[in-house]
């Protein structure tokens, strides 16, 4: 009995890298992960606890709570990013009470204090009592990007549940644009109970209007427009048009490649190819949606490299990619290995 | 692993995996609609519609909590009533919003790209529940706004 918890242990809680950065080719190259949660697990609502529960793999689901409260603390997120040789990671604030739950601004300050030198932090805004509460929830978002750490916006319209065309909401975008802070956007479908399943607020292309209205302002299009509830790529070609078209839109691929979504890797190796083609890959940046259980970091990240390397993607532009784009849209530093 | 063992960890999955069934307690209403439209649809066109509770409970209380969401067919213009019973899970939240927009082009979706359709879209707070019966007037005087934009 003993020596089954060690060995259960040992596998659920991995081994740490030697060092930060992945190797391509025999070359150390640092990793950003721009898409990670915190938060605590009584802040999700009770349909999405039984989601997360319920997605866990054993012996961890047997408390999702206490499981998911020590992934989800600082503590247990650089934990992740050293197993994965991640140098940074971006933690999301989150404001979407009618499905994944709260986690707030200043819980992400926070967090992001922690550990400066591992975390940065992206702001978020509530928008349930919008016709009340916008020019109060606007100035509070101004706060929260100006604190430490804090190098931009997080919105998933279909887990806060408005319109991606609905001008109503621009001024989160004009706030953003004037503090030079990019918006990440989930795009697509959610596997999430409770979410806007509708093109209006999963479809890219409703964002377009947003986008040319605010060319000042970087948009970084979650997901690549997955269909997370049926496992499919759908908005995709969306995606990829804006990035052309758009010099403000950028990409993200997080989700979409992992085990449960894409078993066999031909998702992920499909968005990175459809990019490259499209003469894009400038505007590819990594993410994992981590940390979600023990190792996904870690796990996500190897998906990632097999996927960049099937599609074709060669050393400099894997770079690019797992940092480089990243440290050029937020004006940081790649960082040093 | 002895006999011993087993049945501990056989009692510790039981405990860790199995929940406690609540009562779930549900108030049956009829809804009884008549819809306006600040001009007339004499076209076929679908009326979407959504029962939410005004405010909702939970770990992270907020407005609005999808009960439940059907759609009236109208074959030869833009239906003018329904009837609908719903069970209304009282201890979730409370008071009741209904929601409705029109599907003019009948896609399924409201307002297409760059707004396109311009379907009229209305929403209505039953100020009388908790009642078995509630007949009220539902007014699309919108366009084109989903429920977060007209509640509160």
């Amino acid at each position: 009995m003993g020596q089954l918890l060690i060995l259960v242990a040992s596998v659920t809680t991995g081994c740490k890298a030697d060092s930060l950065g992945t190797e391509i080719d025999g070359e150390r190259v640092p990793v950003i992960d721009m898409h990670l949660h915190t938060g605590e697990w009584d802040s999700v609502g009770f349909a999405s606890q039984e989601f997360i529960a319920g997605n866990l793999p054993f012996p961890i689901n047997l408390n999702p709570e206490k499981s998911g409260n020590q992934i989800l603390a600082p503590e247990g997120i650089v934990d992740e990013l050293d197993k994965a040789g991640v140098s940074r990671g971006v933690l999301l604030a989150v404001y979407a009470p009618r499905t994944v739950g709260v986690t707030t601004n200043e819980q992400v300050i926070d967090n992001v204090a922690q550990f400066p030198d591992r975390l940065w932090g992206l702001a978020s805004v509530r928008v349930d009592r919008w016709n009340d509460d916008r020019e109060p929830q606007l100035a509070a978002l101004r706060e929260a990007l100006e604190s430490p750490g804090i190098i931009g916006v997080k919105l998933a319209h279909p887990h806060m549940h408005f319109r991606m065309d609905d001008s109503a909401y621009y001024g989160i975008y004009e706030v953003a644009g004037e503090l030079a802070k990019p918006v990440y956007l989930h795009t697509g479908t959610s596997p999430f109970p409770g979410t806007s399943p509708e093109p209006p607020y999963t479809d890219p292309r409703y964002l377009e209007d947003a986008i040319q209205s605010f060319p000042e302002t970087i948009f970084i299009l979650g997901h690549l427009g997955f269909d997370a509830a049926n496992k499919r790529h759908a908005g995709l070609a969306a995606c990829v048009d804006l990035a052309s078209t758009y010099p403000n839109v950028y990409l993200e691929a997080s989700a979409l490649g992992s085990k449960n979504s894409d078993p066999t890797g031909e998702i992920l190796r499909e968005g990175f190819v459809a990019i490259r083609e499209a003469g894009v890959v400038d505007r590819l940046i990594y993410g994992s949606d981590g940390p979600q259980s023990p190792g996904f970091v870690n796990d996500y990240l190897n998906r990632t490299l097999i996927a960049l390397d099937s599609a074709g993607y060669d050393l400099n532009e894997q770079r690019a990619v797992l940092a480089g784009n990243f440290a050029r849209v937020f004006g940081v530093e790649v960082p040093k290995l | 692993m002895n006999q011993h063992n087993t049945f501990g960890l056989a009692v510790g999955l039981l405990l860790a995996t199995s929940c406690i069934n609540n009562d779930v307690v549900l108030f049956e209403t009829e809804l009884v609609a008549s819809v306006g439209y600040l001009q007339a649809f004499d076209q076929p066109a679908t009326l979407h519609i959504e029962v939410h509770h005004a405010e909702f409970g939970g770990p992270v209380p907020h407005a609005l909590g999808l009960i439940a969401s059907f759609e009236v067919e109208g074959e030869t213009r833009a239906p003018d009533s329904w009837r609908e019973t719903i069970l209304v899970p009282t201890e979730e939240g409370e008071g009741l919003v209904v929601y409705a927009w029109l599907d003019l082009d009948n896609d399924g979706v409201l307002c297409g790209l760059n707004g396109a359709g311009n379907e009229p879209v209305g929403l209505i707070k039953l100020a009388e529940f908790p009642s078995h019966n509630l007949e009220f007037e539902l007014l699309l005087d919108g366009v084109c706004l989903g429920p977060e934009r007209l509640y509160p």
